[in-house]
């Protein structure tokens, strides 16, 4: 019906870009184009064959709607014009059409919702998820034809990988030679000495040597591929250290973190003091200025020592920091820190260099934004660890440091290995780093090749994907399986064993320097905001924040818009998806699962210009509009929503949805009355997390913008690059509160909603 | 301890009519594991079926099967003359009392139990709802939250959302399971009198052979996947069909002896005994435990294990023919391990087991 109306009305193709401009409608290019006649009489057949009964239309209803559906779709591709929403609707209602028929057939053993649901979905990872992937690859391997040629091109060249330096007299493939045999020869004496059978002894062998050959290649070569792998590993293993540390410390502290806080707090009443100060004026008050911020700052860890303040409750603060903050965010203000004008390499230390912001600072920024994204992990590992584990060992006169080592490091081991591994994939797709801080990354290399030689822009971003999708195929398939229930579980019952205090204080003083850290990243962020010039000119002003209103303003409002209109779509798609691979048994199942978990992996850059090469002309022309923002944000968050929304369901007894189907109701009803209600909760949040990681997306957006269209991230990064810092702060700082506030607030709604419904009954 | 259930308005609220259900060679398997076996069973109208065996052996997958909620791999399955085995759970006329309740947790009492009027767009969907919990003797609780109220409770409210659609057959997959001893004696003895009251077809599931016996018209007894006797709770104790039934249901003493027609032989000691249909030679003997007593003459045995449980004491006793497990009213000292003793047997309480 609906089906039938678009068909007549509403315009089928767009001359531009602009939907519903007046294109033609179908109706119009009915006498040019006799296949239109297909989908006319198919959706007439089926408004006439709703007076049928339904176990007789069952399968002649299949036959049109499929019909119908094919001839649609082959139309608008063959055409290659731009569609419309005619085109749309009359290709997805004969699809919806062709889901009830195959389940009225009995083909599908589902409800009719489920079986047309399942055909969307899969139209909408095809288009929006393979499509575009596909489309990369293509290009990577050359559009008209197989072939190798921009693979062997950009492989070879030196800005890709690199070995041998002409400019160093040593060579450096001899060097990786030598040590790949000390390898071999370490390999092959430790598992003789360990008296392995001759097979193991072999295999030690040729991985030793491989291990050691890859570790000489990355540490000496050169190019974008060591560059991100030698990053990425780093950066895992930094992160992975540290956010174990304080995992430990939030599952298992007790002791007060007050005493800790003396000195940051000090220097961060002595830093605002000084902004206060700033504005001319006499010494004396400068000194008061600061003496008083000291002292407030003293009286605050003073409180928070008497309140026993513990460390767990900061790292419940510091893990939402990056959920607000694009990781980009954190390199830009270490430029504060670290840079010629920097507080910590001029102010401090007094060097004159920016030597700390290459590959280094990105680096240092990388674990800074990816360790709390670790420690939610590993938190949730620690936390489920189950006590009374420990108790017994304990009994049986283990020390602490021996449980630590017989118990807890074998149960988190395959934690900590998760951890790592989506460290791994968080780095390799970072963008925003490298771009800010230079140095040749695959991400990077991506974008500044995209304009002039999309092949190679595609070859990187097939050697980023692979990369990517290895580390996590290696991550589902090691601890997939078991970390779902460990993270999403609720911390099993059992007394807490405290940690050895000597452990608990130096991982307590590791927190403290962390502590400083971020707090002088995001106060840095905040100053840069407030002073004329960082560095060079420190008095207060407001004159960036006066900019803001002026200019970037009208973007920061456009991304608030963008990102609130695709969260909806996200969570819908995600509690239907999630459904359905939950609690429904179809076929094409596995394919869903698998389209939705890949798309988890695949590095944002990858999405960007699989968007821009897939969706840039013929029937999908979308670049330049603001729904291929929309969309992009909608299928990059997705898999998100779907993990949340999984993880509820699971624990959500299937037998309240099985008593509803009893009681006839049909998986729509039972949706909408069961299921929503009873994740209600989960479904804010995940909305919000949707709406989040959209303001503070970049790597695929960065392809996407158009000066129409731009976003918040992207508006920072070129401000940045023209050297408005002030300007780049403001509006940073602008982002980071707002999103703080919009999760305070879901926080506080949730909370109103009342979370504790039990959902076992 | 008797316990009248509560007043019911049983005149306002009527059954749909009691229907017949057959299953016809139904086989389940999930991949290649068979859970159902080729299973048959014609269940009359208004009756009270209960399906009985150990756990894992197949029940609540049947009773899914007769619901919808799995798919029936092979055979056919009828409800009320029509076949329904390709029909979906919410097509078909048949409700179900889970063994966790599955009460809706964000809906109130009085919701839960007009949820499937609402969604079949009834009438006066909370009249009937008041109603069905006014018979489970649960009027005035229809305002609470089902988490308010007791396991006994909650039980009641799932029995009137289930009964309120007024179905062809009802389900019970274990419901009394998660109840303390009392109260599930309580409650069976309520729902077998909702059920024979109203006239309703139900099938009910459970592992306890006690509850099974208590309740049923017919009891179906299987183990792994296939079906060893199908029959009143009488003949499933009296005349069990093999020694999987006889031991599965009450205490069993599986004795051997030798059977002319005339007289059974336990060794030496015999009795005059006849069993129409039964083998002769030798055969195995179940003996009830209450059908044994110690006596002066008869079988010779010694004492191996006595336990005293308050109002009988039960003893395991070494024979010639097998070991005894007898439970006699308790004396004012239990038999020390070693005693020698005599026991006879009465005649009724002796079965022949087929060959
Ligand atoms: N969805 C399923 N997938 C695979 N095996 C199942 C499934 N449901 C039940 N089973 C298996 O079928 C057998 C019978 O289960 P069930 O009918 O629940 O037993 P009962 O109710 O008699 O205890 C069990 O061995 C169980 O493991
Ligand atoms: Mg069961």
């Amino acid at each position: 019906m609906l089906g039938l109306l678009a068909f007549a009305f509403l315009p089928w193709q767009r001359s531009g870009r602009a939907f519903l401009a007046g294109g033609d409608t179908a109706l119009e290019l009915l006498p040019a184009a006799p296949w239109l006649w297909v989908p006319l009489l198919a959706l007439v057949a089926s408004l006439a064959a709703g007076f049928l009964n339904r176990a007789v239309r069952a399968w002649p209803a299949l036959v049109v709607g499929l019909a119908g559906f094919l001839v649609t779709a082959s139309f608008i591709v063959f055409r290659n014009q731009p569609v419309d929403l005619g085109a749309l609707v009359t290709a997805l209602s004969l699809l919806s059409l062709t889901g009830m028929a195959l389940s009225d057939t009995g083909i599908i053993k589902a409800d009719r919702f489920i079986a047309g649901a399942t055909l969307w979905v899969g139209l909408f990872l095809i288009l929006f998820v393979m499509f575009p992937l596909v489309k990369v690859l293509r290009t990577a391997f050359g559009e008209t034809g197989f072939s190798l040629e921009a693979f062997r091109s950009v492989l070879g060249s030196p800005a890709f990988f690199v070995l041998e330096n002409d400019t160093t007299p040593r060579s450096e493939g001899t060097l990786a030679l030598i040590w790949t045999a000390v390898g071999a020869l370490g390999g092959l004496a430790l598992s003789l000495w360990r008296r392995r059978p001759a097979l193991a002894v072999l295999r030690n062998t040729l991985l030793a040597a491989l291990g050691a050959g890859v570790l000489a290649s990355l540490l000496l070569g050169f190019g974008a591929l060591r560059n991100s792998l030698l990053l990425s590993v780093s950066v895992a293993a930094a992160s992975t250290a540290l956010a174990f540390a304080f995992a430990l410390l939030g599952a298992r502290s007790r002791a007060p973190f007050g005493p800790y806080l003396f000195l940051p707090l000090a220097l961060a009443g002595y830093a605002v003091g000084s902004l206060a100060s700033s504005t001319p004026t006499t010494a004396a008050y400068g000194l008061l200025f600061k003496g008083l911020g000291v002292l407030l700052g003293l009286a605050l860890a003073g409180w928070l020592t008497r309140r026993r303040v513990t460390a767990a409750r900061l790292l419940g603060v510091f893990s939402l920091l990056p959920i607000i903050t694009p990781p980009f965010v954190i390199g830009f203000a270490l430029i504060f820190l670290l840079g010629r004008q920097g507080l910590i390499t001029h102010s401090i230390l007094g060097l004159d260099t920016d030597a700390l912001l290459g590959p280094l600072g990105v680096g240092i920024a990388q674990t800074l934004a990816f360790t709390p994204i670790a420690y939610l992990v590993l938190v949730g590992v620690v936390q489920s660890l189950n006590g009374t584990l420990e108790e017994a060992a304990v009994t049986l006169g283990a020390n602490r440091w021996h449980v630590l080592k017989t118990v807890i490091w074998p149960l988190v081991r395959p934690g900590l290995a998760n951890a790592f591994l989506l460290t791994v994939i968080e780095s390799l797709a970072d963008f925003g780093n490298p771009f800010i801080m230079g140095g040749s990354f695959l991400a990077t290399e991506v974008y500044f090749a995209v304009e002039f030689n999309p092949n190679e822009a595609s070859v990187y971003g097939t050697v980023l994907l692979a990369l990517s999708i290895t580390a996590f195929l290696v991550q589902q398939a090691w601890v997939g399986r078991t970390n779902f229930t460990t993270v999403t579980g609720k911390p099993t019952q059992g007394g807490v064993t405290p940690l050895p205090p000597a452990l608990e204080r130096s991982l307590l003083v590791l927190f403290t320097l962390w502590v400083l850290l971020v707090g002088a990243v995001y106060g840095s962020m905040l100053f840069g905001a407030l002073v004329k010039l960082w560095g060079f000119n420190n008095t207060f002003t407001v004159e960036h924040l006066l900019n803001l209103s002026s200019g970037s303003m009208a973007v920061f409002l456009n991304t608030l818009k963008i990102a609130a209109i695709s969260s909806v779509p996200v969570l819908l798609l995600s509690v239907v998806i999630a459904f359905l691979i939950t609690r429904q048994k179809f076929f094409g199942r596995g394919f869903i699962e698998l389209g939705s978990l890949l798309s988890f992996a695949v590095p944002g850059t990858v999405i960007g210009i699989g968007y821009v090469m897939a969706l840039n002309s013929g029937f999908a022309y979308l670049t330049g509009t603001m729904i291929i923002l929309v969309i992009a944000f909608v299928f990059r968050n997705m898999p998100v929503g779907i993990r949340s929304a999984v993880a509820n369901l699971r624990q959500i007894d299937p037998a309240l949805e099985e008593a509803s189907t009893t009681l006839r109701a049909s998986s729509v009803t039972t949706l909408l009355r069961v299921v929503m209600p009873l994740i209600r909760p989960a479904l804010v949040s995940a909305l919000i997390f949707a709406f989040v990681r959209a303001m503070t997306a970049i790597s695929q957006i960065i392809f996407l913008i158009s000066p129409d269209h731009k976003v918040v991230t992207s508006e920072i990064l070129s401000m940045v690059e023209r050297g408005q810092l002030g300007d780049a702060a403001a509006l940073s700082a602008l982002l980071v509160f707002t999103l703080a506030a919009v999760i305070a607030l879901t926080n506080l709604l949730v909370s109103r909603l009342g979370t504790p419904v039990k959902v076992t009954s | 301890m008797t316990t009248l259930p509560a007043p019911r308005p049983t005149a306002r609220f009527q059954a749909s009519q009691a229907a017949p259900v057959r299953l016809e060679g139904i086989t389940k398997r999930f991949g290649r594991n068979t859970v159902v076996n080729r299973v048959s069973l014609d269940i009359q109208p208004g009756t009270l079926v209960t399906l009985l065996g150990p756990s894992g052996c197949g029940k609540t997958t049947i009773l899914r099967m007769i619901a919808g909620l799995e798919t029936i791999t092979e055979g056919q399955l009828s409800i009320d003359g029509e076949d329904v085995t390709q029909l979906s759970a919410a097509q078909r006329d048949v409700t179900m009392v889970f063994q966790s309740y599955a009460l809706f947790p964000h809906l109130s009492v009085l919701e839960n139990v007009a949820y499937g009027l609402r969604v079949g767009r009834h009438p006066q969907p909370l009249t009937a709802a008041e109603e069905a919990l006014a018979l489970v003797g649960l009027g005035g609780y229809g305002g609470r939250a089902p988490s308010q109220l007791s396991g006994g409770q909650q039980q009641r409210v799932a029995l009137a959302r289930a009964l309120v659609m007024k179905p062809k057959v009802l389900l019970f997959d274990e419901p009394l399971s998660n109840l303390d001893a009392k109260l599930r004696r309580k409650m069976r003895n309520e729902i077998r009198a909702i059920q024979q009251d109203l006239g309703i077809t139900a099938v009910y599931v459970t592992h306890d052979q006690a509850e099974a016996l208590a309740i049923s018209d017919v009891v179906v007894v299987m183990s792994a996947g296939n079906i060893e006797q199908v029959g009143s709770p009488e003949d499933l104790y009296r005349r069990p069909a093999n020694a999987f039934v006889a031991d599965f249901i009450g205490e069993a003493n599986l004795l051997q002896a030798t059977y002319d027609g005339q007289q059974l032989a336990f060794g030496s000691v015999t009795l005059p005994y006849t069993q129409p249909g039964a083998p002769t030679g030798n055969v195995r003997v179940l003996v009830r435990p209450e059908a044994i007593a110690f006596s002066h003459t008869g079988l010779a045995g010694r004492v191996t294990s006595g336990a005293y449980l308050g109002a009988t004491t039960e003893y395991t006793i070494d024979t010639p023919a097998g070991e005894v497990l007898i439970a006699p009213p308790s004396e004012a000292t239990v038999l020390p391990n070693g005693t020698d003793v005599r026991l006879s047997f009465r005649s009724n309480g002796l079965y022949i087991l087929p060959a």
